[in-house]
């Protein structure tokens, strides 16, 4: 038996290197890092770094930005991919083809995905031009605060799919019974799907929610490709700050943004899954 | 000259030198800092060199023979002859030997078989063995007259259109390798018949370098410099290197040289070897290479203090002399011990240098501190100072631009060493101009020394001006009165000088926009203001800007990020150069110092250069010293006066006293000769005589290169008004937006309110986030 555990250890080494090399010792590091103070003998200096990022206005003006987005796109993906995976339970002709279509601008680059949104949303874009033959003002979409609506629109169109196909696999496992007993019984859309799918695949529910809040608390490549390191002050998010403190070479400003945004995830998470177990328990 | 942007690189430097602002470096990359113009003095200029035994010979610009040994370093004069390097045509040697009297002899190369030194002049095929059996200079011409056409000799020829690499003999041939530059770049390899005087070239193409090797075979570099950079990864392709077997004109190439982390890697120079120990040695980037051609191995045999440009010239050659690699350079002949013990040690550790003259003279004061000198100047900050930390590949001393890297940041976070404590720099720090050392002190100490400043603006030439009818009182002191002057030029003197070119480079409206800009960055910065653009100030320049029709100088047509830059206005009433503090540069172009107000003290901002020294050095001393030296030996033109506010002494041409000397010798010479001299022949000598007299005059007259008047000028009309430019927020991080933004607005896209709203908000975004 002592054997066959030595050999398990074998095994696992590899991965447990890699994991050591690349995320545990950087990890430390890194919180060595936020609390030095970046000078040539990198001297300990407490949580100095942590109290003058927190009071730094843009870093704060970043994760508030960060938090409405995330507040924004979390639960609108997570809606609306619910809701198209259960339009695509049905065996139908033609739903791989939608399955797939959906999936599709997750696996694009976003860098390629700019030009398509530029000739939507550009002052004299596709979408200007339906306005304009609406009767309405043409919007500078990808200019000040309107920026934030295709940003928003080009993160769910992005990021869709993947959840859809999570709720997809999920489906699958609910019993197709349960929908005809209460479709007999005169149940409509809202009631199966709040009273039958929702309680069966709340593991997977509470996945995709985690995924897209942890994923929109991420945004940045979309609005960075669209406003660049400095946009408007209301599309400006936490990695923007990140990114442009790294261009500054202040690393340190770098790792204690990074770690404040890594405890504002675990909290948010921690928060949620005690959300989950209060209500698992009210249920029981 | 017309291009886009893309197309080539030296335009690419331009866009970067006109458009500073427009494109900055990417932030944390150093770049480059300065090249700087040098003097040359022929006397130094070695043009030939050959070894004979433990010696080398050569030949210098004025046309002296010297011999140099180089495990003693004692040099000595040989003789003299009459430089004919530049010459192409037998009749202008004739001429040139006319005027030098009798018992010289025309030269432009040395060569040398084993134990003969030769000289070649390739004008005439005239060949010499130079030492007498006793080793003094006894000049005797060789027979027969050599083909020397593919060295460039041409009949009628006014200059000679092939530079020769190298030369040397053996077996009875004079083998050559030379770069032609007729009808396009080509290369040429050979060999001439000593006893016959054929040329016989060789059919291998592109043998760059070439050395004589074992068994009567040639070691060849084979290697396309002018191609040599490799569009599909914007590398440089390194030479191949081979054995040429000349009987049978037949190459086998061995291998091919690692890829230098130079810069322009790729190029080497100053082949050069040891047969007996199949060792061969190049330069490259600022190293000495040596290449095992038994094992393969390569190493770093020396360390050249070349920086960037090492090994870039095609004609540097070098002697592998009894362990000394001998190359010739601009400055002189420069020595290396191969493989020495102190060079197994390491060697000082220089960043940012380009191979300026203080740089040089602390190579030529101390020659036996091997200098390693950072040819890869893309280097990010962070790895730099990474290096720092670490202790692994660092750099000891750091040559760095302020306006556009942190020094300040470095300073205040202890990357920057206190020099306070030294009285070797401080000696010479302490006499620095104030208003340049005050950016790098701390609490009262200093932690870096500026050692060079550059201030790119406008220029007026003053023969123009007047062709208006204009004096210099009238010229523009303010950027309002500028832009008036090319709103109005349409209407006031178009018609009258059509032809007249307002400005050196195109487009106007990109470099008007661009030079304001720079000068408001440090209009604010001088005066504490904060930056913003939306002033009284900015506003009235940009009112007056906006007056400015660039369609009347057709010139506003297409977006301005896609505009072909053109150069070459050497005429023009304006010119956008660098003038300021460059004593040497002609008076009747003076640098238009612009305010932002009439009435207003102009303010110019100048990009200083300063040295500081990593804290963890472990060579603190040798560090030291080279910061010492470096300020001891500034541009005398230039650094050397603009930084010393008390050095006002006019400068002396380097060639002045001995082109003196020689013209007066020659003066003497003649005047004996007309004493001398038959009635028939006098008028004729009386004419030299004449020549002479003036040709001293003339020289009298550009005795100085900087003269007391331009000294004094610089002190009383731009000194006062200097700014040292400090970092701006604008070039600390990506700014590509706030570059968007004036594209857009130079393009019309968006309108001036626009712009400077958009600016000033990211402006203000930058400075919130540094808080």
């Amino acid at each position: 038996m002592f054997h066959r555990k030595k050999t398990v250890w074998f095994y696992l080494a590899p991965g447990l290197i890699g994991l050591l090399a690349f995320y545990f010792i950087p990890f430390v590091w890194g919180m060595w890092f936020s609390v030095t103070d970046g000078s040539i003998d990198n001297r300990y200096v407490g949580f100095s770094n942590y109290l003058r990022i927190w009071q730094n206005p843009m870093f704060q003006l970043g994760l508030r930005n960060t938090l409405e987005l995330s507040l924004l796109c979390a639960p609108m993906i997570f809606l609306l991919s619910f809701f198209l995976a259960t339009m695509l339970r049905k065996r139908v002709a033609g739903d791989g083809f939608f399955r797939n279509a959906l999936l599709m601008p997750y696996l694009m680059p976003s860098a390629a995905m700019l030009i398509i949104w530029q000739i939507l949303f550009d002052y004299g874009g596709v979408l200007n031009r339906l306005v304009t033959a609406l009767g309405l003002e043409r919007v500078m979409w990808l200019e000040g605060s309107a920026m934030r609506a295709p940003i928003l629109v080009l993160y769910i169109w992005k990021n869709l799919g993947f959840s859809v196909v999570i709720f997809t696999a999920a489906l699958q496992a609910v019993p197709e019974a349960l929908y005809e007993y209460a479709s007999l019984e005169g149940a409509g859309y809202v009631r199966r799907e709040w009273y039958i799918t929702l309680p069966q695949i709340l593991p997977t529910a509470f996945l995709v929610l985690v995924l897209a809040m942890v994923n929109a608390f991420k945004i940045f490549k979309e609005v960075y490709i669209i406003g660049g390191a400095y946009p408007d002050e209301t599309v400006y998010t936490l990695q923007h700050y990140m990114n442009n403190m790294f261009s500054k070479l202040e690393y340190q400003a770098v790792t204690t943004a990074a770690y404040s945004f890594a405890v504002i995830v675990v909290l948010l998470f921690l928060l949620m899954y005690r959300t989950r177990q209060v209500r698992q328990g009210e249920a029981a | 000259m017309k291009k886009t942007v893309a197309r080539l690189l030296p335009m690419m430097l331009g866009w970067i030198l006109v458009f500073g602002f427009v494109f900055p470096a990417r932030a944390g990359m150093v770049v480059s800092t300065t090249f700087e113009s040098q003097e040359v003095d022929p006397a130094q200029t070695v043009q030939s060199l050959a070894a004979v035994g433990g010696a080398v010979y050569t030949l210098n610009a004025l046309g002296k023979i010297g011999r140099y040994v180089p495990a003693t370093r004692e040099s000595s004069p040989v003789g003299a002859c009459v430089m004919t390097q530049y010459m192409a045509d037998d009749q202008a040697v004739a001429k040139a030997l006319e005027v030098a009297g009798e018992g010289m002899i025309p030269l432009s190369w040395l060569f040398s078989d084993t134990d003969t030194l030769y000289g070649l002049c390739i004008a005439t095929g005239q060949w010499y063995a130079l030492l007498g059996e006793d080793g003094s200079y006894a000049p005797l011409m060789q027979e027969p007259k050599l083909d020397t056409r593919s060295l460039g000799r041409s009949q009628g020829a006014e200059y000679s259109s092939v530079s020769v690499n190298g030369l040397f003999a053996r077996d009875g041939y004079l083998y050559y390798t030379a770069l032609s530059y007729e009808s396009g770049i080509s290369y040429r390899a050979g060999r001439i018949n000593l006893d016959t005087g054929e040329d016989q070239p060789f059919s291998t193409p592109f043998i760059n370098q070439m050395i004589p090797w074992k068994d009567g075979a040639l070691l060849c570099l084979v290697f396309d410099q002018m191609n040599a950079l490799n569009s599909s990864t914007g590398e440089m392709e390194s030479p191949q290197y081979g054995v040429l077997d000349p009987q049978k004109d037949a190459f086998t190439a061995l291998g091919q040289l690692p890829k230098g982390e130079s810069t322009f890697g790729g190029f080497v120079s100053g082949l050069c070897g040891d047969p007996a120990q199949d060792m061969l040695y190049y330069s490259t980037g600022g190293r000495v290479m040596g290449l095992n051609l038994a094992t393969g191995e390569i190493h770093i045999s020396a360390y050249s203090g070349e920086g960037m440009l090492g090994g870039f010239s095609t004609d540097a050659q070098a002697q592998w002399v009894d362990g000394y690699y001998v190359k010739k350079t601009q400055d002189g002949l420069v020595r290396y011990e191969l493989d020495s013990e102190a060079m197994a040690a390491g060697a000082l550790r220089i960043f940012g240098e380009m191979g300026g003259e203080a740089h040089k003279s602390f190579l030529a004061n101390y020659p036996d501190i091997p200098v390693d000198v950072a040819t890869d100047y893309t280097i990010k900050l962070e790895d730099l100072t990474s290096a720092m930390v670490s202790g692994s590949d660092a750099y000891d001393v750091m040559l760095l631009n302020m306006s556009y890297m942190p020094v300040r940041q470095l300073i205040e976070k202890g990357y920057a060493m206190d020099l306070s404590g030294y009285p070797e720099i401080m000696e010479a720090a302490s006499r620095l101009d104030t208003k340049f050392v005050a950016p790098l002190q701390k609490d009262g100490k200093v932690y870096g020394v500026p050692v060079d400043m550059t201030s790119v603006s406008l220029t007026l030439n003053l023969e123009r001006w007047t062709e208006l009818g204009l004096s210099k009182e009238d010229a523009p002191s303010s950027y309002e009165e500028l832009f008036d002057f090319f709103a109005n030029w349409e209407a006031d003197y178009m018609d009258d000088f059509p032809d007249m070119k307002l400005l050196d480079i195109e487009p106007y409206k990109l470099v008007l926009f661009s030079v304001m800009l720079n000068d408001y960055l440090s209009y604010l910065q001088a005066g504490s203001l904060p930056l913003s653009f939306d002033t009284p100030a900015f506003r009235r320049a940009m009112t007056a800007f906006e007056a400015i029709d660039f369609s009347a100088f057709g010139q506003d047509t297409g977006p301005v990020a896609q505009a072909e830059v053109s150069y070459g206005g050497e005429e023009s009433l304006f010119r956008y150069e660098s003038a300021v503090g460059q004593l040497s540069r002609p008076m009747d172009n003076p640098a238009l110092l612009l305010s932002f107000g009439t009435g207003e003290k102009p303010v110019v901002g100048v990009n200083t250069s300063v040295l500081i020294i990593n804290p963890k050095t472990t060579r603190l001393e040798q560090a030291k010293l080279y910061v010492a030296n470096y300020l001891k030996n500034l541009p005398r033109t230039g650094a050397r006066i603009v930084l010393f506010p008390e050095n006002n002494e006019p400068v002396e041409s380097k060639t002045y006293a001995s082109d003196k000397k020689s013209i007066q010798e020659e003066l003497e010479k003649q005047s004996k000769l007309l004493e001398s001299a038959e009635e028939s022949a006098k008028a004729e000598v009386r004419e030299r005589i004449t020549q002479l007299e003036l040709t001293l005059e003339n020289l009298e007259a550009h005795r100085f290169i900087v003269t007391a008047q331009a000294i004094e000028e610089y002190r009383e009309q731009q000194e006062p008004y200097l700014w040292v430019n400090r970092q701006s927020v604008l070039y600390t991080s990506d700014t590509s937006e706030v570059n968007n933004l004036m594209l857009q607005y130079l393009d019309k896209a968006i309108t001036l309110d626009q712009m400077i709203q958009g600016m000033d908000q990211r402006v203000r975004m930058m400075e919130l986030e540094a808080q």
